[in-house]
C-alpha cells in the first residue's frame, strides 16, 4: 500500500485532474461541473491554510535552532520567532478574550511595530536612489547617454513643481509611457504569457516534473 | 586628485545628508510650491463623479504598510469621494494587510460622519487569501467566499448591504489601490474579461510601466500612480491632506537628484577634457 501511494502518477493524475477542472468549465458551460470548479478552487483556502501553519513550524525549526547552537545573529532568530508567536497569539480570532486582528494590542503592535519599521526600510530607498542615481546617471558612452536622457526626464516629470512650470514635461511623460513602455511592455507580457502556457500545457501533460520531489522519477 | 575628480565621487554621507534635508525641510517647513492637476487625477475624479446613484462598489485595499506613505494619500481621498456619494461600498482585500490598512483610511476618512451606516452603506468583508484564486472565488460567490464580515463576525448574508450583492456582476466598479501582486492584472483576467466588470487602480508610482498598457487597451478605466496625481486629486475633491504636504518633499528630493546627476556629468567631462589638454 505504501509503495503505491508514493507512485508519482498519483500527484500527476491529481495535478492533470484539478487543473482541468478549472480550465474546462471556463470554455464550457454546465452548471454541475461549474459548482464543483468554484468548491474545488475555495478548497484551495484549506491547502493554504495548512501551507502557513507549516510555515510558522518550519520558522520556528529554523530559527529555534539558530538560538539553540547560538548562530552567527542568533538573537535576531529570538527577534523573530518572539515577534512571531506574538502576533499569532494576540492575532487569534477570540474577541471575548480581547485578541483578534481588531484588537488593541494587535493593532498597538502593528501600528507602532509593522508600520514603523516598514515605512523606515521602504524610504531608505530615497538615499539609496539619489546616490544610485548620482553614480549611474552619468554619460560615458551611448548607451549609458540614453539611460541618462530616460533617467533625468522620468525625473523632471514625476516632480510636481517641475510639471507645473514646464507643461511639457507632461506629455513627454505621456510619450514616453505610451509608445516605448507601452510596446515592450506588451512584448514582455506577452512573451511571459506564451511562456505560462507553455508550462501549463507542460504540466498538464505531466512532462513538466518541477514540482514533484525535485523533478525526478 | 582634482577637484573634478573630487566632485565625481563626492562622500556618500554627503549625499544622504543632503537627501534628508531635502524631504524633511519642506515637510517641516511647507513651501507651497506649485502643482499642475494633470490628466491621470482627472479622470480618476471625473470617472468617480460619473458614477450612478445606487451603483455597488468593491473597494480593495491590496497593499501592506511598507507601501503605506504613498497609497494613504489616494485611499483617503477616494473614501472620502465614495461616501460623498450616494453608492454601497464593499471592501475586500487580497493582501493580509489590507483590511488593517482600510482601517487606518476610514480613520481619516469617517463614513458616519457623511452619515454612511455600516452594513447598510459599507461593510467590510476582511481578507481573501489565494490572490487570484480568490478574486476568481469572490467573483463566483460573493456569501461562500466571504461567509462573515470582518468587523463583528456575523453572517455576511444578514446585511442590508448585502441583499443583492451575490456574484461578480452585481459591482458595478472594482477600485483597487494596490503595490503588488495580486492585483490590476488579477482582476484583469478574473473579473474585467470573465464579467465585464470595470475597474480603476491606484498604485506606487514605480508600477505605472506595467499598467500602461493595460489603461491603453481600455480595461483600467482610470489610473492613479503614486503620490503626485494623490497630491492633484486632494485639489479636485477639495479635501487637501497628506499628498499636497508631501508634494514640496517630492519636487526638492527631484531636484536635489538632478543636481547631482548635473555635477556628476559636468565633473566627468571636464576632468575628461582636462586630461586631454595634459597629454
Amino acid at each position: 500500500m505504501s509503495s503505491l501511494l508514493k507512485r508519482i502518477e498519483i500527484p500527476i493524475f491529481l495535478t492533470i485532474v484539478c487543473c482541468l477542472l478549472q480550465v474546462v468549465p471556463y470554455y464550457f458551460y454546465w452548471k454541475p461541473l461549474d459548482d464543483f470548479a468554484t468548491r474545488e478552487a475555495q478548497w484551495m483556502n484549506l491547502i493554504v491554510a495548512t501551507a502557513t501553519f507549516i510555515g510558522l513550524i518550519s520558522l520556528v525549526q529554523v530559527h529555534g535552532a539558530n538560538v539553540q547552537k547560538r548562530s552567527k545573529g542568533w538573537y535576531f532568530s529570538v527577534v523573530t520567532l518572539v515577534c512571531a508567536v506574538s502576533f499569532a497569539i494576540i492575532g487569534l480570532p477570540l474577541p471575548e478574550y480581547g485578541l483578534g486582528s481588531l484588537s488593541y494590542w494587535y493593532l498597538f503592535l502593528y501600528n507602532n511595530g509593522q508600520v514603523a519599521l516598514s515605512q523606515a526600510q521602504f524610504s531608505l530607498l530615497a538615499f539609496f536612489m539619489t546616490s544610485g542615481v548620482y553614480r549611474a546617471f552619468r554619460a560615458r558612452n551611448l548607451e549609458s547617454g540614453l539611460v541618462l536622457g530616460a533617467g533625468i526626464l522620468t525625473v523632471c516629470y514625476n516632480a510636481p513643481a517641475i510639471v507645473a512650470t514646464y507643461p511639457f514635461f507632461a506629455d513627454i511623460r505621456g510619450l514616453l509611457n505610451d509608445i516605448p513602455n507601452l510596446a515592450l511592455n506588451r512584448a514582455v507580457t506577452i512573451g511571459a504569457a506564451l511562456g505560462a502556457i507553455i508550462l501549463a500545457v507542460r504540466t498538464l501533460l505531466g512532462i513538466e516534473r518541477g514540482y514533484l520531489r525535485g523533478g525526478g522519477d | 586628485m582634482s577637484i573634478f575628480d573630487k566632485l565625481q565621487d563626492i562622500d556618500i554621507r554627503i549625499i544622504y545628508l543632503l537627501a534628508m534635508i531635502s524631504v524633511f525641510y519642506p515637510l517641516i517647513s511647507p513651501m507651497g510650491l506649485p502643482i499642475k492637476i494633470g490628466a491621470q487625477s482627472t479622470k480618476w475624479y471625473n470617472y468617480l463623479n460619473t458614477i450612478p446613484d445606487g451603483s455597488v462598489v468593491l473597494f480593495s485595499p491590496n497593499f501592506g504598510a511598507s507601501s503605506l506613505s504613498e497609497l494613504l494619500p489616494m485611499t483617503v481621498a477616494t473614501l472620502h469621494h465614495l461616501w460623498s456619494k450616494n453608492v454601497k461600498v464593499v471592501v475586500v482585500a487580497f493582501w493580509a494587510d489590507g483590511p488593517i490598512m482600510f482601517r487606518t483610511a476610514k480613520g481619516l476618512a469617517v463614513p458616519e460622519s457623511y452619515g454612511k451606516v455600516y452594513g447598510k452603506d459599507y461593510i467590510e468583508l476582511g481578507f481573501v487569501p489565494n490572490g487570484e484564486t480568490g478574486m476568481n472565488n469572490l467573483g463566483k460567490d460573493v456569501l461562500g467566499t466571504c461567509s462573515v464580515d470582518y468587523v463583528n463576525n456575523r453572517p455576511t448574508r444578514d446585511y442590508d448591504i448585502m441583499k443583492n450583492i451575490k456574484v461578480a456582476t452585481d459591482f458595478n466598479l472594482v477600485i483597487s489601490i494596490e503595490s503588488g501582486t495580486p492585483g490590476f492584472d488579477g482582476w484583469a483576467r478574473q473579473w474585467e474579461t470573465v464579467y465585464k466588470v470595470k475597474f480603476i487602480v491606484g498604485c506606487v508610482g514605480v508600477s505605472i510601466g506595467g499598467m500602461q498598457p493595460y489603461v491603453n487597451s481600455g480595461q483600467i478605466q482610470a489610473l492613479m500612480p503614486g503620490l503626485s496625481p494623490s497630491a492633484e486629486y486632494e485639489l479636485l475633491i477639495k479635501k487637501p491632506g497628506l499628498g499636497i504636504a508631501s508634494t514640496d518633499a517630492i519636487t526638492m528630493s527631484h531636484y536635489l537628484v538632478i543636481a547631482f546627476v548635473i555635477i556628476g556629468n559636468v565633473a566627468y567631462f571636464l576632468s575628461k577634457l582636462g586630461g586631454k589638454k595634459d597629454g
